[in-house]
C-alpha cells in the first residue's frame, strides 16, 4: 500500500512550495498548533509546550476520512476551487477568493444565522495537501487541512480531513456545534459523504421535495376514516438541499 | 396521486398525496402499472423496522411506463416499460464495480443513521424506512426513481406483468439465496419458510442442480404450492420434529445448505420460538430467529446457511457454538437484484420459469389496507399479493 502519513513538518513546510517564516507564524497559532499534535507526533511536544492551559481546554480536533474513486489530482482541482465546497458542505453558502491565498467563506448557522469569517491558505502541495486557517476576527477561529492520498488498488483516494477549532480566549464563547447545530465531527463526515457522492456520481443522493402522506391542512384518505392528507417531504433528517452539479463535474 | 401510505404500526391506507418530480440529474418517474406486496412489507407492518415515518410510501416491488426522465439520463426514454430492483445503485462505487449493488455507497442519503445501528450502511431502499434512505416505494401511481440509468430494466412486450414484476426483489432474492449454497450435484436443501422467497429458493435451488429440495412451513396452502410448483418434499412443523426428520431423510448428516427464508418474525411450537415471542413482546430483543436457530442445528457440518429472510437488529439465544463446531458458512445480505436482471429475465424467457405462478391474489390499489391484512393473517391462502392502479 502505498499510503504515507504525512508529517506535520511536511504539512507546514510544504516540498514544492515552502513558504519561510510560514512555520514560526503557525506555530504561535493557537489552533495551528494544535494540529501539529495529530500531524506529527514528533511535533507535539513542541506543540504543547506553547498553547497555554485554557488554549488546550478549548481546543475541538476533528480528524476524519472517506475512501473515493477518483484521483488525487481530480479531487484536489476539485477542491482548490473554493466555490464548489458549498455544493457539498451543507451549512456554507459560500466562499469567495479574495486572491490566491485568502478566501471569504459564509456559512448558515443556527436559527438562519450568518457566520463568516476570512481564511488564509498556509500550506499547499499540488494535488497533495490544502492547509488554511481563520485569519484575524472569525467568528470562529479554525484551522485544518485536507489531505489527498492514493489509497491502495481499487480503493480510489483516501480524503482525510483535520479540522481544529477554537473560540477565541477570553472572548464570549462560541463554537462549531452552538453555531452549527449537532455535532461537527458528524457533520463533517457526512459533507465527506456528500462529496464523494457528487464525485463519483455526479450528483447527491436526497430525498428532500419527495412526495409522501404527511399531515397538511386538506385531509384526503380513500380508503378509510383518517385525519391525514399528502405533503412533500421536507428530508429534514439528512439533505436540507437538493444539489444536482453534473454539470459542474463534466 | 394515489399511494399506499404507512400511519403506524398495523395502520396502512391509501391516500391522496402529490405526484412525484423529478428531483435530481439522473431520476426518472415511472407510472406504475403493477405492484406487490412484499413479505419484508409486513415487517414494517408489524412495525419491526426502526426509522418508518408517519405517512411513508411503501412499496418495493413495481414496474411500469418510464413518463419522464431527468437531464443526466442518457439511456432510458420516455414510454420504455421496465422492472425496477428495490435496491437503489449508484453503478459508480466500489461495491456497485463489484456487483455488490445492494451496498452500493452513495444511494443512501440517511446512510450515518444506519451507521449508527450497523457501522456501515447499506445502499437506499424504495419504501423502507428513512434508515434506509426514506425513498418513496411503489405502491402507488407513481413513483421517482433516482439512478434511473442503472437499475430499471426494459423488458420485452411479449412478456406479461405479472410475469416480469418479480424481478424487481423476490425472484432474485430467491435465486441469491440457493446461489448462495454453492450448490453440487447431489445436493439436499432445505427452505424454511414457503412464502414467495421461499417459492422462489426452491425452484432456483432446482435450476442450480440440487438434487433435492425440502420445503418447511406450517402453512398448508404454501407447502402445496412448494409441493406441485417447486417439486419439493414439504414438511409440516407443526406435526413433527424438523432436526429428527431431517436428519433421517439425510442419512444422518443434515442437508448440504439450509436457506431462512422467514427471517425476523419466524413462529414455532418450541420451547426457543415461545421464548422469543415473549422476549420481544417485552422489547428484550427486536428479532425472533427460530427458523435460523433451527438451520443452523440441522445443517450438516461445513454446510452452509444462506440468509434470505430479513432480520433487523439483535438475536437473542444464537446458536453460534454450533456454528463454529460444524463450520458453516453463512452467506445473507440485501439482495444484490441489478447483478440477477438480466440472466433471470433470459431464464423467463426461455420458459424455463413463469414467476407469477406465486400470484394468489389481485386487487385494486385502493384495496391496499384489506391487502395487508390479508396477507398478514395468510386468509383466503394468500402468498402473493399484486395491485394494479388501472383496477381502481
Amino acid at each position: 500500500m502505498q499510503e504515507k502519513q504525512l508529517t506535520g513538518e511536511e504539512i507546514e513546510s510544504g516540498v514544492d512550495n515552502a513558504k519561510k517564516g510560514m512555520f514560526a507564524k503557525a506555530a504561535r497559532h493557537p489552533v495551528l498548533t494544535g494540529g501539529f499534535i495529530i500531524a506529527g507526533a514528533g511535533l507535539a511536544y513542541v506543540a504543547v509546550k506553547m498553547m497555554s492551559s485554557s488554549d488546550i481546554a478549548n481546543e475541538k480536533h476533528i480528524e476524519t476520512s472517506i475512501a473515493i474513486d477518483k484521483t488525487p489530482e481530480e479531487l484536489y482541482r476539485f477542491w482548490r476551487e473554493f466555490k464548489n465546497l458549498s455544493l457539498f458542505m451543507k451549512n456554507l453558502q459560500a466562499v469567495t477568493e479574495l486572491d490566491g491565498q485568502r478566501s471569504h467563506w459564509v456559512a448558515t448557522g443556527l436559527g438562519g444565522s450568518t457566520v463568516e469569517w476570512d481564511a488564509e491558505i498556509i500550506n499547499e502541495k499540488e494535488n497533495e495537501l490544502i492547509a488554511w486557517r481563520s485569519v484575524e476576527n472569525a467568528d470562529v477561529v479554525n484551522a485544518g487541512s485536507v489531505r489527498f492520498q492514493r489509497g491502495p488498488k481499487g480503493h480510489g483516494t483516501f480524503i482525510r480531513v483535520t479540522l481544529n477549532y477554537n473560540p477565541p480566549a477570553g472572548s464570549v464563547g462560541t463554537s462549531l456545534a452552538k453555531l452549527f447545530g449537532g455535532e461537527p465531527a458528524q457533520l463533517i463526515k457526512d459533507d465527506l459523504r456528500r462529496l464523494k457522492q457528487l464525485m463519483e456520481t455526479g450528483e447527491i443522493a436526497t430525498i428532500a421535495g419527495q412526495t409522501s402522506g404527511r399531515a397538511s391542512e386538506s385531509p384526503e384518505v380513500l380508503d378509510k376514516p383518517a385525519t391525514m392528507g399528502g405533503t412533500q417531504d421536507t428530508g429534514e433528517e439528512a439533505n436540507s438541499k437538493a444539489y444536482s452539479a453534473t454539470g459542474e463535474l463534466k | 396521486m394515489k399511494a399506499v401510505c404507512w400511519n403506524g404500526k398495523h395502520d396502512v391506507q391509501v391516500m391522496k398525496v402529490p405526484d412525484p418530480s423529478i428531483i435530481n440529474p439522473q431520476d426518472a418517474i415511472i407510472k406504475i402499472t403493477t405492484t406487490a406486496i412484499c413479505g419484508s412489507d409486513l415487517h414494517l407492518y408489524d412495525g419491526y423496522i426502526p426509522t418508518m415515518h408517519k405517512g411513508d410510501i411503501l412499496g418495493h416491488e413495481f414496474m411500469g411506463e418510464v413518463v419522464e426522465v431527468g437531464s443526466a439520463i442518457k439511456k432510458l426514454k420516455k414510454g420504455d416499460r421496465v422492472v425496477v430492483p428495490f435496491t437503489i445503485a449508484c453503478g459508480n462505487c466500489f461495491f456497485c464495480k463489484r456487483d455488490l449493488w445492494s451496498a452500493c455507497d452513495n444511494s443512501n442519503p440517511n446512510a450515518s443513521m444506519a451507521e449508527g445501528l450497523y457501522g456501515f450502511s447499506g445502499s437506499g431502499l424504495f419504501g423502507y424506512s428513512h434508515m434506509m434512505g426514506g425513498y418513496a416505494g411503489g405502491q402507488a401511481e407513481y413513483v421517482r426513481v433516482p439512478f434511473a440509468d442503472v437499475g430499471p430494466l426494459p423488458v420485452p412486450d411479449a412478456l406479461s406483468d405479472e410475469q416480469v414484476l418479480f424481478l424487481s426483489d423476490i425472484f432474485p432474492t430467491g435465486y441469491m439465496a440457493a446461489e448462495n449454497c454453492n450448490i453440487q450435484p447431489g445436493d439436499t436443501v432445505a427452505v424454511w419458510g414457503c412464502g414467495p422467497v421461499g417459492q422462489f429458493a426452491i425452484k432456483s435451488a432446482y435450476l442450480l442442480g440440487a438434487e433435492r429440495v425440502i420445503a418447511i412451513d406450517d402453512v398448508p396452502g404454501r407447502l402445496q404450492m412448494a409441493a406441485d410448483q417447486g417439486a419439493a418434499v414439504t414438511l409440516n412443523f407443526s406435526d413433527q420434529d424438523i432436526y429428527e426428520k431431517l436428519t433421517e431423510m439425510t442419512g444422518g448428516m443434515g442437508p448440504d445448505s439450509c436457506i431462512d427464508a422467514v427471517g425476523l418474525e419466524a413462529h414455532g411450537t418450541t420451547i426457543d420460538a415461545i421464548y422469543d415471542r415473549a422476549k420481544t413482546a417485552l422489547y428484550l430483543a427486536t428479532d425472533r430467529s427460530h427458523a435460523l436457530r433451527q438451520a443452523i442445528r440441522a445443517c450438516r457440518k461445513g454446510g452452509t446457511v444462506s440468509v434470505p429472510g430479513v432480520y433487523g437488529a439483535f438475536l437473542d439465544k444464537f446458536p453460534f457454538g454450533a456454528a463454529f463446531a460444524k463450520g458453516l458458512t453463512f452467506k445473507m445480505g440485501q439482495t444484490n437484484v441489478h447483478k440477477y436482471l438480466r440472466p433471470l429475465l433470459k431464464l423467463i424467457e426461455e420458459n424455463r420459469i413463469d414467476p407469477s405462478f406465486v400470484i394468489t391474489h389481485r386487487l385494486a390499489l385502493d384495496e391496499a389496507s384489506q391487502g395487508y391484512v390479508t396477507f398478514k393473517d395468510n386468509k383466503d391462502d394468500c402468498i402473493k399479493i399484486v395491485m394494479k392502479p388501472s383496477m381502481n
